[in-house]
Formats: structure tokens, sequence, C-alpha cells
């Protein structure tokens, strides 16, 4: 009976999601389309500047307005979409890889590995976080890719305990011992049959991650690292429109900020979403 | 309203409970009388908790109850915000529950707690509380009061835990005592143990106890009157001998019947013939019908009827003879 | 009796925290000398400052070098201000540390009691608003909030100062007893320049707050419905006890310990968040110190502001151990 009543509704669920809970997902493919054709579309070239046109407020030819170099503000931000999004990303990608490999690493060797990777994973956690980004950025020098890996490297923990425990506990079970009397390499057997099971998990992770890491790697150019000026990006477009809050040129700065927040708000939103449809009995 | 002593302290006409549609506890009609110890007994999810909870005020805020009457010595139970009724809640009532562990905080030393209660229906303090609370604790047998009133529960075993909880319940003197499945999880000695303690302690008081157990061999050693539930409706009641030697609904003959072959208790019987009916479903009148060997038409259409005298009632078309 | 253990168990963070920290300076691609020479170095002194950093020893001694460094309290010396960066860091700490802890406070008051509400009344308006904010504030960039503030109220409104520092430059500031402003004006008893503080101190306050509300309110609103729902409270409401003290005594103390954790990972949060909120209100503090050093490539200071943010975080959260272990009796057993 209680079988019953708990996969019906989950199943129904699963196809037939409420609008409300679907539109992040519509959201994220928007979001991605933009970052994939943003700067196509984008209807004046993002780096051009018009000396005679700078600081206008936003128009019907500018709907964003201009920057202090005449650049429109509308074309950039979708330009910089692009570069968030890829720095995100990467950095994400780089986290999952390497807090996978090293989770599974530990959770399926046990012992002294699992004590010593889990020391490093517990000491990086024992960083406040952008701080320990904005040292790891320092220490390997002022460039983008700093920034990606500081990124990466703060937000491995999530992907290696996550990974750890899950493999850890998968570790016993009677199949993989069986597997491994059959003389299975255990690299296969975690590969190809332990990891496909976290897949709904990682997933998720990965996109309240993506949030979290665009955040992160917006704030690091805003203090000035990584990606350099002409490029258009979030962090650094609000940066340079501060300097106009005191004059009033209030759109240099506001439209970027808008669309660096809602592009978090719809990572981590589509992660909600995700982990509803992945795994229905969440709640 | 001020409590009225002469009358039964518990008296509930026509009590239903629902969960939005579904209907859980039917039209229940019971009196508690002065100084006896009533059981409830009946299968998991009968509905005893509900009940006992609807008169100790605790039903959850998703419960609806309506009744036409639900009093204790005369004071309306149906108005739980109503100030009367908040003075007699642990004052004059008092519940004891299956996990005692949960039941009290964990982050709060067992003597506060009782202090808590205390200082709330008699007012004491400082030095008085104290002593009330040592004292408290001694009665219920617990060695040593003076120290394990500074325990919290982490650091008490489960029948220790429920002699905290029974303290803290007589504390003030109550003249009813529910006890919901008190020893539920605890091993056979600490059991008997106690039982043996809440009911000499009722004994003494002269107070009154609504027992609630699923074991009738428990029942019929401790209580006065036996009140048996099948799926939200009160089947039978009568004196605890009587409803072994001459039980007269089927539902009861059937658990005797059941339990004499195996063992003592509910819990471990060869089942019943069918289950309990779902609540969600269409329900027929008696809700034992759907199960019953002696069922007839009416038993589905139509309330069976309350027959017999007050020691020995049975809410059936056709009872045993 | 327990207290040793619980600070023996910070230990392992702090030596995690050395190493990593050691690891950061060796991380420079290329030549750490060169790196720290600055860019207008000749290859002498470039030499030069490799002897002076122990950059010929092997990795090991550097090290062990290192840690007798630090066993002296000596994070070495900044380029550009050229004083000791432990000065450097001992005299902006106060205003990073006014600034966070007011933060953090209202963070906490705000966030229980907006957790508060919706665990009391799930569904209605307090539960939405707890919602919202916990939505927004993971998604709100803190530069950008601030930014935002600052041009609504101080640009539009003019009710907020401008956003440059402490203290407005027609207040003298006053002698430093704790670091705090606020205390130290009161204890001159110069009220308008206590007036000032509070003024400047506001909308970054807020900024921080608002990034560090949502956590805690929802955390608090999961923990007390928690408790609310279970058994402890129903027999407390079933023995008449005040809701009062229902409330206060039965449901909030033991929801209290996983609230006290999320304040502790929020104060993580804030110690970043630090450093693009004083970049924004021109606070004089560690943070902005770090990033000046930061572009101009100048990375003691920064070691030592990565540091000493780290030893601030694995200090708090042992007294939020400590706090909790003391609230909360299931707390005292494990860790
Ligand atoms: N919050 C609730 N929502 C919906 N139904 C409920 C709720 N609480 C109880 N019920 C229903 O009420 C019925 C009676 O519950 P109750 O707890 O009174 O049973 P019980 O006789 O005390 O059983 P047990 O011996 O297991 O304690 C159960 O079948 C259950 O389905
Ligand atoms: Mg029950």
């Amino acid at each position: 009976m209680a079988e019953n009543t708990a996969t019906l509704p989950a199943v129904r669920r699963t196809h037939r999601m409420p609008l409300s809970k679907r539109l992040p997902l519509v959201f994220l493919a928007l979001l991605v389309f933009a970052g994939v054709f943003g700067p196509l579309l984008a209807p004046y070239d993002p780096t051009a500047t018009n000396s005679s046109e700078a600081l206008s407020p936003p128009s019907l030819a500018h709907w964003f307005g201009t920057d202090q170099l005449g650049r429109d503000v509308f074309s950039r931000t979708l330009a910089a979409t692009r570069t968030d999004l890829l720095v995100g990303a990467v950095a994400v990608s780089i986290s999952l890889v390497l807090g996978t490999m090293i989770g599974a690493l530990a959770g399926w060797r046990g012992g002294r590995m699992d004590v010593v990777l889990g020391r490093f994973v517990d000491s990086i956690m024992a960083f406040p976080l952008f701080v320990l980004a904005v040292g790891i950025a320092a220490g390997l020098g002022n460039s983008l890719t700093s920034v990606i890996v500081a990124t990466a490297i703060v937000n491995l923990p999530f992907y290696a305990r996550a990974v750890r425990f899950e493999v850890a506990r998968r570790r016993n079970a009677g199949w993989v011992e069986a597997a491994l009397l059959a003389r299975i390499p255990p690299v296969k057997i975690v590969t190809f049959h332990i990891l496909p099971n976290l897949v709904a998990l990682l997933a998720t992770q990965s996109s309240l991650n993506m949030g979290w890491a665009i955040l992160n790697a917006a704030g690091l150019s805003f203090i000035g690292l990584g990606i350099r000026p002409p490029e258009a990006e979030w962090g650094i477009m609000v940066a340079d429109g501060a300097s106009y809050i005191f004059s009033g040129e209030w759109w240099v700065f506001t439209f970027p900020g808008l669309a660096l927040m809602s592009a978090v708000l719809i990572f981590t939103r589509a992660g909600d979403a995700l982990r509803q449809l992945l795994d229905p009995r969440s709640k | 309203m001020t409590p009225d002593w002469t009358k039964n302290l518990v008296e509930a006409r026509n009590l239903n409970i629902r969960f939005g549609s579904t209907p859980v506890v039917d039209d229940i009609s019971l009196d508690l009388p002065k100084g006896r110890i009533t059981a409830l007994v009946g299968e998991s999810g009968s509905g005893k908790s509900l009940v006992a909870h609807s008169i100790a005020g605790i039903l959850t805020p998703a419960a609806r109850l309506e009744a036409d009457r639900l009093s204790f010595a005369g004071v309306d139970l149906r108005d739980t915000k109503s100030p009367g009724w908040r003075d007699l809640r642990g004052r004059q009532i008092a519940i004891i529950f299956q996990n005692p562990r949960a039941a009290l905080s964990p982050v709060r030393r067992v003597g506060q707690q009782i202090g808590d209660v205390i200082a709330r229906h008699r007012g004491l303090k400082g030095a008085e509380l104290s002593r009330a609370v040592v004292e408290a604790l001694g009665a219920v047998g617990i060695v040593d009061p003076e120290a394990r009133q500074n325990a919290y529960t982490g650091e008490l075993s489960g029948g220790m835990c429920q002699r905290v909880m029974i303290a803290l319940a007589l504390a003030c003197n109550p003249r009813l005592l529910i006890a919901d499945e008190p020893t539920t999880g605890l091993d056979n000695t600490t059991q008997a143990a106690i039982l043996d303690l809440v009911v000499d302690q009722i004994r003494a008081r002269d107070m009154s106890c609504l027992l609630i157990t699923h074991d009738l061999a428990l029942a019929r050693e401790y209580a006065d009157d036996i009140c048996v539930m099948h799926a939200g409706q009160i089947v039978e009641k009568a004196d605890s001998a009587r409803i072994f030697t001459a039980s007269q609904h089927p539902y009861t003959h059937a658990l005797l019947k059941a339990s004499a072959s195996q063992a003592d208790s509910i819990a471990s019987l060869e089942p019943i013939k069918g289950s309990l009916p779902d609540l969600n479903g269409p329900l027929p009148a008696c809700r034992f019908a759907n199960r019953c060997p002696r069922a007839e038409e009416r038993c589905h259409s139509a309330k069976p009827p309350v027959s017999g005298p007050d020691t020995a009632r049975v809410n059936c078309w056709n009872p045993l003879p | 009796m327990r207290l040793p253990r619980r600070l023996l168990s910070a230990v392992p963070s702090l030596i995690g925290i050395v190493i990593l920290t050691f690891v950061l300076t060796r991380l420079l691609p290329g030549d750490p000398a060169a790196y720290f020479a600055g860019p207008a170095a000749t290859p002498e002194s470039i030499e030069e400052v490799r002897v002076q950093l122990g950059l010929d020893k092997s990795i090991f001694a550097q090290f062990v070098d290192y840690i007798s460094a630090l066993s002296r309290l000596d994070l070495g010396r900044s380029l550009s201000s050229g004083q000791t960066v432990v000065d450097d860091l001992t005299a902006r700490l106060p205003a990073t540390l006014e600034l966070t802890v007011s933060a953090l406070l209202l963070a906490a008051i705000l966030g229980i009691a907006l957790g508060f509400g919706a665990a009391l009344r799930p569904g209605r308006w307090p539960d939405r608003l707890c919602d919202a904010v916990t939505v927004f504030g993971q998604a709100m960039p803190t530069f950008f909030l601030g930014l935002l503030l600052v041009y609504v109220f101080y640009y539009k409104l003019e009710w907020a100062p401008a956003p440059m520092g402490r203290l407005e430059i027609f207040y003298s500031s006053p002698t430093e007893v704790t670091g705090f402003w606020t205390i130290d004006t009161l204890l001159e008893g110069d009220i308008g320049a206590f007036q000032g503080v509070i003024r400047q101190l506001i909308l970054p306050v807020i900024t921080l707050a608002l990034f560090g509300l949502g956590p805690i309110a929802s955390m608090t609103r999961t923990s007390l419905l928690q408790v609310l729902g279970g058994d402890s409270v129903r027999t407390a409401r079933a023995f008449g006890l005040s809701s009062r003290k229902v409330l206060w005594t039965y449901a909030f103390l033991p929801a209290a310990v996983p609230i006290l954790n999320t304040i502790g990972m929020v104060l993580s949060f804030l110690l970043g968040a630090n450093v693009l909120v004083e970049k924004v209100f021109g606070w004089p503090g560690v943070g902005a110190y770090a990033i000046e050093a930061l572009l101009v490539s100048d990375f003691a200071p920064v070691q030592g502001f990565v540091l000493l943010m780290a030893v601030t975080y694995v200090v708090v959260n042992l007294c939020i151990d400590l706090l909790a272990a003391a609230i909360d009796p299931r707390a005292r057993t494990d860790g």
C-alpha cells in the first residue's frame, strides 16, 4: 500500500510538472541561448566606442544607455553573457571532474587515502571560500585562468564530499564484491557502475554551483582580478559603472548587475527544478 | 466555567474526528467515571491516540473535531483556547506517551521540566519549588532524585525517562491520567514495573485513568473497564472480567479467539479475516461489517444500535448471545 | 574538562590552513623571486630577493622558515606600505570586525525573527517573505546590492552619507580603545561623531546583512518547524505551559544548534563578501587593504589577509561550538 501511494504521484509529477516549476528551466534555455548567440544578436559592436554618445541614458536606440566610452550597454551586457557563462562552465567542469575523482578515490580506497584527501577537502572548507578564491587568484597571478582555477578549487569540496559518500556507501554492496571477483578493474566498476547512479545528484549540484561560480568569478573581476577591461564581463561592467553613480548615470552599473543577478537566480532555481525533476521524492 | 466534581470526569457524545474528508473517528461516545481505570484497546490505527489527544487538547491542527458533547467535570473541552480549559491541562488532566524520551525536552534538565509545570499550576518558587520537584521524582521511585533532577533525557534509560514522565504527570495531583501505550518499546520487566507504578499511584491518589494499549492481557490485568475500538468506532465496553468471559461483539470475540491460540497481545495475533477498512473509501455503517462472520444486510446500511447495561455495552446489530 | 578537547579539534583545520596558505605562495607561475622583487627589478635585485626570502633553499626548509616566522607572528612586510603586514592588518582589522560583527548580528536577529514568523504561519506572508529573501539573497551579488543602495540612498534620496570610510572628514576620529568606533565615540562622549559612525555603517551593514539573512531565516524556519511538530512541544502544550514558555524554552532552545551552525557558515560568507563591500564603501578594513596590495602584486599582505580571515573563521566557529554545547547537551557528545 505504502509503495503504491509513494510511486504513483511521483511518476505523474515527473511528466507533468506545473509550469511554475518548469519556468526556471525555460529561462535556463533562454540564458544559454543568449550565451551562445548573444554576440551575434547584439545590435552594436560591444567594444565599439563613440565618444559623442558617451553616457547617454536608456533610449530607443540604446535600450540600456551607453557607457563612458559611448559603448552600447545592452550589447555589452548581452555579449558578456558568453564570457560569464563560459567562465562558470569551465570552472564547474573542473570542480566536477576533479571533485569526482578525489571523492571516488577517497570513497573507494578508504583508509589512509580517505583521511588524507578528507583533510585536504576540509582544509579548503576551513577558509571563507571567497577569501580563499582571492588568495588563489592572487597566488596564480592576475589572469583569467587564475580566476577560473580559483573558482574551481573553492567549489570542489561539494563534489568530493558527495561522491565520496556515495561511493563509500556502495563500495561494500554485494554486486561490487561480485564484480571484483570477476576481475573487473575497480576503475571500470566505479566509472561505469557506481558513478552513473550519481548523475542526477551531480547535475543538480552543478546547476546550483554554476550560479555560485558565476557570482564568485564576477566578484573576483569586480575587484580587478582576471578579465581585463575592454572585454565585456558583468563584474567589470558593474565596477566600471560604479564611478558614475555619483553623477547619477545609474544605467551603466545597473543593467549588467541585473543580468548577473538574473543569471545566478536562473541557475539556482533551475538546480532546484532539476532536483525535483530527477528525484521526485525530495520535496 | 469551574469544574463540577460530582459529574463523570470525561463525557464524550458523538465524537467525530476527520482529516480533510476522511472520517477517522466515527461518532464515539465514552464516559470516564471517577476512580476507575478504563482501558481503550484496538488495533494499530484504530484511532485510540486521537481520542486521547482530543481529551488532552493536543489534536494536530489538521484534525477536525466535532462532538455533541466533550467535557471534563462539566468543563467544555471543545474550546481549547478558553482560559478555564488551559488551567485544567497538566493540573487536572495529565498525559504520558509511548516514547518518553521524545516526549520530554532534550535540552532541559528533567527537574527543570517538572519545575516548569509545578510553577505553572501550583505557583511555587525557589526552595519550595525545588523541594516539590524532588518530591515528585521520589514519588515515582527514582532513587537519589536530588541528583537525577539534573540529568538530561539523553543521559537516562527509556524506563527512567518514563518514570520522569510519570513524575511530571503526577506532579500536580491531577484527577485524570491518560496513558497512551506507556510501555510500548520498553523491555518486559520494565514494562511491568512501570505499569505497577502507574496503577499504584492512581489507586493511592484516587485518580481515574484512561489506559491505551493494544495488549488485551495488559488491559485485563490493570483495568477495571475495557473499551474496544475498531477503525474509529467503539464496538464494546464492559468490565474487564466480562470482556473475557462474555464478550458480545464479533470483533472482540475474534480478538480473543486469536489471542488465546497464540500469544497474549493483539500485535502478535493471527490476522483476523480482512484488515482495517480503508477510511478514504466508502465505509459500511458498521466498519467491521466486511470482516464480520455474523454480518447482515443492515450492518452495511445502518448504524448498529447500542444495547446492554453500563457494565456490558455493545454496538452491534447481531451480538453474540 | 571538555574545553581542551574542543580546542584540540580546531588544530587540524589550523594545520590545513597553514599548509594551504604556504602552498598559495608557491603557486606563482614563473619565478617567485622575480614576482616579489616587482616589475622594475634587475637580475641582481631578484637574486637578492631570492636569498632574502629564502627561496634558494629547499621547499622543506622554506616551509620550516615559514612556520618559524608564523610562530613569531611575522607575516612579512608590505612592499607598498613599507610596514610589517602584521602592523597593517592590526590597524585595519577593527574596521572590518565592526562591519562584519554588526552585519552578522543584524542578519541573525532579522533572520531568526523572519524564520520564526515563517514557522508559526507556514504558507502565509512571513513564509513567502522568508522564501523570497532566501532566493534573492542567494542570487544578489553583494557588490551590486551595495551600489544600488548607494545610488538610491546617497545619490537619489540623500539620506545616507557618501560611501567613503568610517566617518565623514568633518568629524574627528575617536582615539582607539576597542577599535570599534561606535563604542570609542561613546567612550569619548562624542554623540555627534557616534551618530556619524552609525550613519556610515548603515548601508554596508545592510548590504552584508541582506546577503547573510536568507540561510539563517530558512534554517530557523526548518529547525523550528521540526521541533514544533515534535513530541516535546506537544507535551509542553498538554501540560498547560504558557505559549511564551512553549515557544522559547521548548521550541527555540532545541532548535538553536542548527541555527547557530548556520550563523557560523554565514560568517564565512560575510568575511568573503566583506572584500567586495569594503571596496564599494571605501571601508578602510583588511579586505580593501588586501585588494590594494593584490593589484600591485604585493603578495605578503594578501597572504596575511587570507590567513587572518581563515583563523578568524576557525576561532569563531570554535566559539559557536562551545556556545552550542552550552545550550544543547546533545551537542556535547559528538566531535
Ligand atoms: N495527521 C494525520 N493526517 C491524516 N491521518 C491521520 C493523521 N494522524 C492520524 N491519522 C489517521 O488516524 C488513524 C488513527 O490514528 P491513531 O494514532 O489514533 O491510531 P492508534 O489507534 O493510536 O494506533 P497506534 O496503536 O499505532 O498508536 C490512523 O489510521 C491514521 O491514518
Ligand atoms: Mg497511538
